[in-house]
């Protein structure tokens, strides 16, 4: 499933999760530099393009400095919880060269909005985008 | 043919199929086959799924990809496009973000239409049955028609990145869908094989804008539940004047909407996404 996440740093994260594959020594010019797409919105707001089914295997050389930098505001400001990145540090450490499914990484805050189960994720299915007014309708386009 | 064996590079007697056209071309792309005599580099590279690992697809001598470097590299796991080579002047047709893609081998075998014909498939969730044009169309004679275009990228797009993910073809059709989408936008198509281009749309939308070039026929698709529009105009079989035309699909249905066109950014500029189709003769 495609998950919409906000993230006026979509790029760079998306760059850094690539990283966590592919480290930037092992990367050509014009190679693979991302991991997930990304779009803005009708409202101009940034969202990163999740596949909530991506598995990537974590390279023995994997760093997560630039995710934990992009991390640290959201903690900063009390939306994660002060222990995200060391959480997620431990959980890269333990993949290391194995597989790991790049959502079940995402803190809660960034997975799929639910009511019930999730009340505070901001994560939003393609449909939810739309019902919000974020994306256009291709239905009703000529 | 394609599996035959051969070196790679182009032989003395090998005759681009495209050399006529090259003074009018800003590029030219294909996976499948070296177009011009000029051009001796790679045709696409791969990206195989079991490491990440990438490698340049060279032409074997007789102009076609070498499809057994290309599967034993990629053997036992999948194989994604990363970037076609620009043929001409180096413009390469660049997808950089993994999840978009397309899968060219599947789990060591090589990805194809339902005739056989090599491919490339979308793999993204929602959108299965996608295929993309960047081959399968040359495999017949009369087959070999193709648009290089460029189109200036809609102001909201501030990123490369951002225009050639799939969720900008599921929600735009594809780069004549976002052209057609926002203001100041438009198509040139600069120059096609054989003063005409067969666009055919198994496609339930397809959004146009301008073409300023050559005469181009329009035609609907062989699959259901089509409804194609050509400028606005429902359209089975349509022959546009210069300045009217269409490359764009959206194909929302179960199936194949692989007749259609193919685009891919070009990063080398930051505002520019260059487009092309292959496209396939009638069946």
């Amino acid at each position: 499933m495609k998950l919409f996440v906000p993230s006026s740093a979509a790029e760079t994260l998306s760059q850094a999760l690539w990283g966590l594959s592919r480290p930037a020594h092992l990367r050509g010019g014009n190679g693979t530099r991302y991991l997930f797409g990304w779009i803005t919105d009708l409202k101009g707001e940034r969202w990163l393009v999740l596949n909530t089914e991506r598995q990537i295997n974590v390279h023995a050389d994997a760093e997560m400095g630039v995710i934990a930098d992009i991390l640290q505001p959201w903690i900063t400001s009390g939306h994660l919880p002060a222990g995200t990145n060391t959480q997620l540090a431990r959980l890269i450490e333990l993949k290391r060269g194995d597989n790991l499914v790049v959502y079940d990484a995402f803190p809660a805050l960034f997975k799929l909005y639910d009511a019930e189960t999730n009340p505070t994720g901001q994560g939003k299915t393609y449909a939810m985008m739309i019902a919000a007014g974020l994306l256009a309708n291709p239905q009703t386009q000529p | 043919m394609l599996l035959g064996c051969g070196s790679s590079g182009g032989g003395a007697s090998f005759v681009g199929p495209l050399d006529a056209y090259a003074s009018g071309l800003i590029d030219c792309h294909s996976l499948y086959k070296r177009l011009l005599t000029s051009h001796t580099g790679q045709l696409f590279q791969v990206r195989r799924s079991s490491d990440d690992d990438e490698l340049a697809i060279m032409p074997l001598a007789n102009g076609f990809f070498d499809v057994a470097t290309l599967l034993s590299f990629c053997a036992g796991t999948n194989g994604f496009v990363v970037s076609v080579a620009g043929q001409l002047n180096g413009y390469d047709l660049i997808q950089p973000v993994a999840d978009d893609q397309r899968r060219i081998v599947n789990a060591g075998a090589l990805e194809s239409y339902p005739d056989g014909t090599p491919c490339m498939k979308v793999t993204v969730a929602g959108s299965q049955g996608y295929y993309t044009d960047l081959f399968g169309a040359i495999t017949s004679a009369s087959a070999s028609v193709f648009a290089v275009g460029s189109v200036t990228a809609p102001a909201s797009y501030s990123a490369v990145g951002s225009l050639v993910t799939d969720t900008g073809w599921d929600y735009y059709g594809n780069a004549c869908g976002l052209a057609s989408q926002y203001t100041n936008t438009r198509i040139t198509l600069l120059q096609d094989a054989n003063a005409a281009v067969d666009l055919t749309f198994g496609s339930k939308y397809s959004w146009c804008a301008s073409i300023n070039g050559t005469v181009a026929r329009i035609r609907q698709g062989a699959s259901t539940n089509t409804q194609p529009y050509v400028n606005g105009i429902s359209s089975v079989q349509r022959i546009l004047a210069a300045g009217c035309a269409s490359v764009g699909y959206y194909y929302s249905g179960a199936g194949c909407g692989w007749q259609s066109q193919a685009a891919y950014s070009s990063d080398k500029s930051a505002d520019q996404l260059t487009i092309m189709g292959i496209l396939e003769a009638e069946a």
